[in-house]
């Protein structure tokens, strides 16, 4: 009876301003500047490079285009043996370096997570790729040739001459090649660590006084409780290590993009989007596979 | 019957098998690998460091290897003038500065639309924000580049600033996700009192929602001005004018630029008077390089423990 009443008050009011449609508003009222942003600055542009790589331009004032079909596409995949080249040098440096980065950020946030004296020293030291890892002027350095420079001087303290001579030629290039892999990976895991400590904290100190208190030992404690706790943050550092990788510009695929498109005396703006366009399908699918394979193995830990 | 007494173990030997030696094993295990991987990942860097002390004697010197024999500061002064470290510096600070504070506002905002409302198409927009999140920038670039061609805005730091305040821009995407994944996670029941008490959806944000963020919002100023500050690809295609340009790319061109100034030395330029006309070796380089990195390891240095602290709240580990 009540509402009967309040309905009959103002009945328009009522149905037009119900709940649900409250809530859309303000959803609305929310992301409308994104949706603006997405319009300008994602979606057109979007629109407009894949209409760039189906076609040719045929004016470079307005960029008016003409249907060319897969032309470039083809082109990239048959025609440009740099582009292939590229292709694969790219995968194969990720495949070699994704995983070790995720193995060695993981143990270093381990060691990191420990209480000892001198943690937050040691902190700051492996936080410091955050700041400059993405940094220019540390690639700038390490192309300076002073990081090879460097790793001589390195090789000859972790193995003195003397040493290397015993060891023999062949084992000394291995443990040299290694250390190089270090230098160049520590400094892409600083955001990894970072990732991986939070996760390492999070993991509730209850489990380990239970895993203790049956006599386990540190070793089986991390196989059976730390890893299995942070499946989560392996899932999200692998696809953000794969991601990092692919739009980082210092990526030969994307260097080659960019020549083509800005640095060639003729710009091949419709070749380089077609490029750029296949390099992307590539990287979705990648992350796709990460996701389907890692998925049944990370943890819903539901906490109340 | 007596039953017999137990007999207990002394306070000693108990204490004696509980107390844990001043450095166990594994902390020396610890410290030996943190050690050595620190030496291999610093050796670089300590090298710069060393190196960009060293003068143009110490440099060719092949002795002087890690204590320069005349340290100077010579080569700051040289670098800091090819580089016009004043205006670089400022042009740098701007960009960064603006571009962070758009991520961090607009970021938060329509985070918290995605995640405290229901609309329409949600679904689908929340997909384009991972979408961008993945995508490199280089498959758009060029449809971005003719956008801002027409809005008369290249060579301007209009490209790199705007988008950032539609949730956009250097890895905004990433942003809005981090903010929805803390929004998603705080408990309702705080806004759900302001919206009682008469607090309209803005005013709860402004008032209750971002306030709370505080972590989030640390973990997001940091990576948003370090990337932007050492962001090279897009300011590279906007900014062809030397003097606004940002810093990576005088870093990019520090070599060219102090050989330019050793010539105009040596065709006796009056500007540079009186200076050393070997101003060009890897000492005042690295100088050079030692500058640019500077103020993103004091900023660091001041929100490192925030930092952490923000990555562990963000809801990342809840993921």
């Amino acid at each position: 009876m009540a509402e009967k009443t309040i309905n009959s008050a103002n009945p328009a009011r009522k149905k037009f301003w119900n709940l649900k449609r409250k809530e859309n508003m303000n959803g609305y009222l929310f992301v409308l500047p994104w949706i603006l942003g997405a319009a300008l600055f994602f979606v057109f542009p979007i629109y407009r490079s894949l209409e760039m790589s189906f076609s040719n331009i045929t004016n470079y004032t307005d960029y008016a285009v003409e249907w060319a079909g897969l032309e470039h596409y083809a082109h990239a995949l048959t025609g440009d043996a740099g582009y292939i080249e590229r292709y694969f040098q790219s995968v194969t440096s990720l495949i070699e370096t994704v995983p070790f980065i995720n193995v060695f950020s993981l143990i270093i946030a381990v060691m990191l997570n420990r209480k000892f004296k001198g943690r937050a020293v040691f902190r700051a030291i492996f936080f410091l790729p955050v700041v400059l890892g993405s940094g220019f002027a540390m690639y700038s350095l390490m192309n300076q040739g002073v990081n090879a420079e460097a790793m001589e001087a390195a090789k000859e303290v972790l193995i003195p001459r003397e040493v290397a001579i015993y060891l023999g030629a062949e084992l000394t290039e291995a443990v040299s090649t290694f250390l190089d892999l270090i230098s160049n990976i520590l400094w892409k895991s600083g955001v990894p660590i970072v990732i991986y400590l939070a996760g390492l904290q999070g993991v509730p100190s209850t489990l380990y006084e239970a895993a203790r208190v049956d006599a386990a030992s540190e070793w089986e404690m991390f196989w059976l409780i730390t890893l299995p706790m942070i499946t989560p943050m392996m899932l999200l550092n692998f696809v953000f290590t794969v991601i990092d990788s692919f739009s980082d510009s210092r990526n030969w695929m994307l260097r080659y993009i960019n020549i083509t498109s800005f640095d060639s005396e003729i710009p091949q703006y419709e070749y380089s989007a077609a490029m750029a366009w296949l390099f992307f399908v590539f990287i979705i699918i990648l992350v796709a596979i990460i996701f389907l394979v890692m998925r049944p193995f990370v943890n819903k830990v539901k906490d109340n | 019957m007596q039953i017999p007494k137990l007999k207990l173990p002394s306070k000693e030997a108990v204490m004696r098998v509980y107390k844990k030696s001043p450095v166990s094993l594994g902390d020396l295990f610890v410290y030996v690998m943190l050690i050595l991987l620190a030496f291999v990942f610093l050796y670089p860097f300590a090298h710069m460091i060393v190196t960009s002390f060293k003068s143009y004697s110490d440099i060719i010197n092949a002795t002087v290897k890690w204590i320069p024999k005349s340290p100077t500061l010579q080569n700051f002064k040289i670098a800091a003038m090819a580089m016009r470290l004043d205006q670089t510096v400022i042009n740098s600070l701007v960009v960064t500065v603006l571009a962070t504070i758009g991520h961090v506002f607009a970021c938060s905002y329509i985070a918290y639309g995605f995640a405290r409302y229901k609309f329409p198409l949600r679904g689908v927009f929340f997909a384009l924000v991972v979408l961008s999140i993945l995508m490199p920038v280089q498959v758009i670039i060029i449809p971005l580049y003719m956008t801002y061609s027409q809005f008369n805005m290249i060579g301007t730091y209009l490209p790199l600033i705007i988008p950032c305040f539609f949730g956009f821009g250097l890895k905004g995407g990433l942003f809005v996700f981090l903010y929805r994944q803390y929004f998603l996670g705080i408990p309702k029941s705080l806004e759900e009192a302001a919206s009682i008490d008469g607090c309209g959806p803005l005013k709860t944000f402004f008032r209750i929602a971002f306030p709370s963020a505080g972590s989030t919002t640390i973990v997001c100023i940091v990576l948003s001005m370090v990337w932007h500050w050492n962001d090279y690809f897009e300011p590279q295609l906007y900014l062809t004018q030397p003097e606004s340009m940002l810093l990576p790319q005088i870093v990019d061109s520090l070599k060219a630029l102090i050989a330019a100034m050793q010539n105009a030395i040596m065709q006796g330029n009056s500007e540079f008077s009186g200076m050393d006309a070997t101003l060009y070796h890897n000492g005042t380089v690295m100088a050079g390089t030692v500058i640019s990195m500077l103020p993103p390891i004091i900023a660091y240095m001041f929100l490192q423990r925030k930092f952490m602290e923000g990555i562990e709240r963000s809801g990342l580990t809840g993921m």
